[in-house]
Parts: C-alpha cells; sequence; structure tokens
C-alpha cells in the first residue's frame, strides 16, 4: 500500500518523538572532566558585555543609578549579578592633583594615567593572527588624561573602556585604547575568528577598514595626538541591530553597544607601535559627553618610556623583586610571576601536545573528583592548608592535580604532562608549584599567589 | 541569570560552564541522536561539541544567544562524526524499540522505513528535519541556526522531504521490501 505524500510529515513528527530526550550521565560526567583540563582559546578582551553600565558604578550608587537607567532604558535589575560587582571607587572625594592610575569604577574628576599594553594579559592579535607582527614594543607606551565628571573605567583586563554613565545606546559614549587587529569580513557574524589580515601600520589598518565591503566608514582624515601622527575616521553602526546584533568591525575591541552606534577612530603611530583609539556614541548622546570624549582623546598626553613598568600588576608587598602578572602570549624569562583569584590562568612549557607540560590555577568550588590522594607536603607557611596530588594517567595525558586552601576558597592547581614530556619538565613544573606563596591585594580575593618560573613559559 | 552564568563561563569559570551545559544537556543529546541516529556517536558528538563550546566560550560576541550558538556547535560537531561514521564505513543495526501499541508490526514496519529512509539523506538534510520537525523551527530559525541563508534551509528541507517521501513509497511497493520482508 502506497501512503499519501500528506502522512509523511505526521509519521516523521511521531518517530522523531520516540527518541530519548535525556542523555546519560556518565556522558556529561566524562565531558566537564574533559573540559577541566583543556584551556579555552585565548581570551582576547575585546568582548565587552552589552551592560557595562552597571560594571562602571560603585556600590554605594548602583542601586540608584540602576533603577533610574531602568526608568529610563526599561532594562532588567541585575544588582546581585557579578557585572555590578565593581570596585568601590577612591575613598577620598576630593578630586585628583595628580595622575592616578586609571582603575575600573566612576572615577573622580582628574587626571589618569595607564599604560595598557603593559604586562602579560594584553593580546592585541586575534587567535588566528599568529604569528601576530606586533606586540613586542608597546608594553611602555602610557596614556595621561584629565577625565571631568562622571565619567568611569572600566579595565576588561588590559583593554581601557572610559565611559561616561551609560556607555551603550542609546545615549552613551566612551571609548577603548587598543591595537586594532585583524578584521571580520562579517562584522554581524556572532562567533567565528577574525579572516582578513592586516598589517602592523596605522596605515594598513586604515586602509583595511577603507577596502571592507560592507563597512560605512567616513573618508579618512589627517590626525595627530600629542604630536604623533595618524588617521582619523568614522565608522557607522547598523541602525536597527535585529539582524546584527554583534556588529563589530575587528578584534579585539568592542562590538556594537546599542542602535546606530557611531564610531570615531583615531589610529596613531607611536614610535612605530600602532594605537587605535576606538570611540562610542550613539545620536542621542548629550552633545557634551561627545565633546568631553573627543576632549579627553584629544588631549592624551602619549609617553612611550622604556623605564615605565612593564606589567599592569603593582608590587604590593616585595619590593625588593619584580613580580609580573600571569605569564604572557610569548615565552617568559625567568622570574616572579602571579595569578590573581578570578579567571582560570594557563600556562605551559614546550610544544603543546607532545613534550610540554601544562600548568593551570583556577578556584574550585565542587568537590574533588575520586582519586588516589597522597599527600604530598604542605605548601609555604603563609598559607592555610595543605595540599594534595592525585596523579592520573589517561592515554597519553598525566594529570596532577592539588587542592589547597585559601580561606573559604579552595584552589586547584593542574599540572598536565605527556608520554613524551621530560621528567625534568614535569619537575620544573611542580617546583613552581613548591614556590607558591600569597600575598595580600587589593583584589576582591583579597590575595594573590606567586610564583618563580624558570626561562620559557607562555599562555600562549 | 544565564547571561550571568555565560560571561562567568567565558572568564574561565568552570562551574558556571557546567551550570549551563547542564541546563542544556538533555536537549543537546535529543537532537544529536535523531540526527545521527547511533548512541556511539551521538555521545561522541555531544562530548566534542560540549568541549568546543568550553575552549570556544571567549568568542561568543552576545551571551543572550548562547544556546543557539551551542546548537550551531552540536550540529557542526554531529556533521563531523557523520563524515567519520562514513570514512569508517561502519555497518548498523536499526534500533527497532518500543514495539508495543496498537498495532506492533506496522509500527515497527512504519519505523523501520523511516529508519533506512532517513539515513539516506545527507546529515545536512537529517539536521533541517529534525530542526523543522522535531524542535519545530521555522525555516528561518533553521537558517539561523545552521548559518545559511532562508533559502537554502527550505530547498534543504523540500529535497530531504522529498527523497523521504520517494523511499517510503518505493518500500510500501511489492517486491521492494528490504531483507526479512513485511507483509
Amino acid at each position: 500500500m502506497s501512503r499519501q505524500r500528506s502522512d509523511v510529515d505526521p509519521r516523521l513528527v511521531a518517530w522523531l518523538d520516540e527518541g530519548p530526550r535525556h542523555g546519560p550521565e556518565g556522558l556529561r560526567s566524562r565531558a566537564f572532566a574533559q573540559a577541566r583540563s583543556t584551556r579555552q582559546d585565548r581570551v582576547w578582551l575585546g568582548r565587552i558585555p552589552q551592560p557595562t553600565r552597571f560594571q562602571m558604578m560603585s556600590a554605594s550608587i548602583t542601586l540608584t543609578a540602576v533603577a533610574v537607567l531602568a526608568l529610563a532604558a526599561g532594562v532588567a535589575l541585575t544588582p546581585d549579578t557579578p557585572e555590578v560587582a565593581a570596585p568601590a571607587p577612591s575613598a577620598s572625594p576630593s578630586p585628583a592633583t595628580s595622575p592616578s592610575p586609571l582603575h575600573q569604577g566612576l572615577l573622580t574628576p582628574g587626571e589618569y594615567t595607564v599604560a595598557p599594553f603593559g604586562g602579560a594579559e594584553w593580546a592585541p592579535c586575534g587567535p588566528s593572527e599568529e604569528p601576530c607582527p606586533e606586540a613586542a614594543t608597546d608594553d611602555d607606551i602610557r596614556f595621561t588624561f584629565t577625565v571631568p565628571e562622571g565619567w568611569a573605567g572600566a579595565p576588561f583586563g588590559s583593554d581601557i573602556w572610559l565611559a561616561s554613565y551609560a556607555n551603550s545606546g542609546p545615549n552613551g559614549a566612551g571609548f577603548l585604547i587598543g591595537r586594532g587587529g585583524w578584521l571580520y569580513s562579517d562584522p554581524c557574524a556572532e562567533s567565528g575568528d577574525t579572516d582578513i589580515p592586516v598589517g602592523p601600520t596605522v596605515d594598513d589598518f586604515v586602509d583595511a577598514l577603507v577596502a571592507h565591503p560592507t563597512l560605512d566608514l567616513s573618508e579618512p582624515v589627517g590626525v595627530t595626538l600629542d604630536g604623533y601622527p595618524g588617521r582619523y575616521l568614522e565608522l557607522e553602526g547598523p541602525a536597527d541591530r535585529a539582524d546584527c546584533p554583534t556588529f563589530q568591525a575587528w578584534a579585539p575591541t568592542f562590538y556594537a553597544q546599542g542602535d546606530s552606534n557611531h564610531q570615531p577612530i583615531w589610529v596613531i603611530d607611536v614610535d612605530g607601535v600602532r594605537v587605535v583609539i576606538h570611540g562610542s556614541e550613539f545620536p542621542d548622546t548629550a552633545p557634551e559627553r561627545s565633546a568631553e570624549l573627543r576632549e579627553i582623546v584629544e588631549s592624551m598626553r602619549i609617553e612611550h618610556d622604556p623605564a615605565l613598568a612593564p606589567s599592569p600588576t603593582p608590587l604590593t608587598e616585595d619590593a625588593t623583586a619584580v613580580v609580573n602578572g600571569w605569564p604572557g602570549a610569548r615565552s617568559e624569562p625567568a622570574g616572579l610571576y602571579s595569578w590573581t583569584p578570578g579567571g582560570r590562568g594557563w600556562m605551559h612549557k614546550g610544544v603543546e601536545g607532545s613534550g610540554s607540560v601544562e600548568l593551570s590555577f583556577q578556584v574550585f568550588d565542587a568537590e574533588p573528583g575520586a582519586g588516589p590522594v597522597a599527600e604530598i607536603g604542605e605548601l609555604g607557611s603563609d598559607l592555610d592548608g595543605t595540599y594534595t596530588k592525585q596523579p592520573q594517567l589517561v592515554a597519553d595525558v598525566r594529570l596532577q592535580s592539588w587542592m589547597m586552601g585559601m580561606g573559604d576558597q579552595r584552589i586547584l592547581l593542574i599540572v598536565k604532562s605527556y608520554r613524551d614530556t621530560a621528567p625534568a619538565m614535569i619537575a620544573e613544573a611542580e617546583a613552581v608549584i613548591e614556590s607558591i606563596r600569597a600575598e595580600p591585594t587589593q583584589s576582591d580575593a583579597g590575595y594573590r599567589l606567586v610564583f618563580e618560573l624558570e626561562d620559557g613559559w607562555d599562555s600562549g | 541569570m544565564q547571561r550571568e552564568l555565560v560571561e562567568l563561563a567565558k572568564r574561565g569559570d568552570h562551574d558556571a560552564f557546567e551550570a549551563l551545559a547542564t541546563g542544556a544537556f538533555d536537549g543537546l543529546y535529543a537532537l544529536a541522536h535523531r540526527i545521527l541516529r547511533d548512541v556511539d556517536r551521538t555521545d561522541d558528538a555531544v562530548q566534542e561539541c560540549l568541549i568546543r563550546a568550553w575552549r570556544q566560550l571567549p568568542r561568543l560576541r552576545e551571551p543572550a544567544r548562547f544556546e543557539a550558538w551551542l546548537r550551531r556547535i552540536l550540529v557542526n560537531a554531529c556533521y563531523d562524526e557523520s563524515r567519520r561514521m562514513r570514512r569508517r564505513a561502519e555497518l548498523h543495526v536499526l534500533p527497532l524499540e518500543r514495539a508495543g501499541g496498537r498495532d506492533a508490526a506496522t509500527d515497527l514496519a512504519d519505523r523501520d522505513e523511516l529508519e533506512r529512509g532517513f539515513r539516506l539523506l545527507s546529515v545536512e538534510q537529517r539536521t533541517v528535519l529534525v530542526l523543522t520537525h522535531y524542535l519545530g523551527m521555522t525555516a528561518r530559525e533553521v537558517a539561523e541556526t545552521l548559518d545559511i541563508p532562508v533559502g537554502t534551509a527550505q530547498s534543504r528541507l523540500s529535497y530531504a522531504s522529498r527523497t523521504l517521501r520517494a523511499v517510503l513509497e518505493a518500500d510500501a511497493r511489492p517486491g521492494q521490501l528490504a531483507e526479512g520482508g513485511r507483509p
């Protein structure tokens, strides 16, 4: 008997509906375990989440300001989320009289300074940009500028996002100091890497923007910031982001923070290093805010001084030795490095996947997995707790993990090595762990872990 | 809440990622199984999807679209798994389950027909059918999920439906029943 064509779809629907609706618990556990030993793709901190207005508010004004913004913009109130956990502003209400380090949160009117490219966390190139042709000589570039009332700093890693109270549409304003990068052939794509190569110079970047087939740009004009030459142009985001919610021309930088996002762009050459100051404003942005944005940028002092500290992580307790932040994407020299609880830190030495050894730090809130546990000792005397070793050998991979207590937190340290990893390399990773000491800091966690590295570790 | 979890997971928070993935896990598994029709391959695809999602999370631009993004990763994992299946030229035993009901023989026959017809389709066509007839997506939603033009989604669905109908009609003709055929 031949069935009628109209009979097929209902049968198909019923048949598809018969299949399993739940996945096996073991599969989920395995996948999560594997994810925990897998590093995320390089985090290049260009993706600024849209509700950044909340991040810039101090805890003391959050509720009031959020209520005002919610009334104005109809946004949901989420004051208990990490988004609002911005550090409190300076305790002193008086205006700053000398350049202060730019910080996250509301800024007291005054002069601020920042070296956004310094240290290990800055990743000026996207994941597809290997080998990245730039970034070797930018660490010591320092920007100093005067900030009027009503602006806030929001450094995401080493990206600097200076903004008025509301940085997103329909009336926000802000800018980010970056390095530019490769372009997206599809600025509306929700994910994926940049795929249009861009060279390291000012002209490389500006010409690539101009040559892009879909970007709406003004004609570039010459510009000078603090004596450094460059080019200025303006980029128009989509008027309606319904079909392009994350419009972004290049990475790392921010994506359109609202409809009709007008983006002034200064691209300058600082002693051979390209600097991109990427602005954001909207048709409803108050004219005085737009004017302030330009005034801040155009009155910047830009210094290129090798004597400036290369690391964004300041010294705290030990004034006799430089303590760097987490190792960068390139092979680091021997020295003291640090990890501040928050994101997962990952670094390795050697060629990944064959003879390398990897080391990661992370806060661990769940119960540790079952397995052979052998206590191998205590950490330094200033640490609260002990750590244990859980050697596991899966296929060609050996994982060793240490769990240690830091107050009410537990920190998970993992050493990952491979069949071909030399024992000396594993011993070196273990020596890193043995060298860990805790230092008090002003971070949310209240401390950082400082450790010693030999030559050759990196997080790239 | 999901936006905050996504932001945390993007910054390397495993617990946040696991909370997100746990919420999506059953749906991912159900979708993958319907596309691949094989338990082991489904396991592999779902596991690969979760690992890829973890790795690629820092590159997710819009946290609010996490689920759609995750579904796309799963579909791509299914595509990869399906290609791997072809390369290995594996033989499959068709699962004939739940053989009860009004007319067990007819039900079994129906499912067997559908199973074999479905397997004759490309994984891309199967995916469009599953998204349409299992998840109830419109052509536009299918296109967004697969990152293909709407017209392509519509033509894929049309071709897949025609192919499936042709197989079922051929199956129903005397003399063309599969080995061990049915009345």
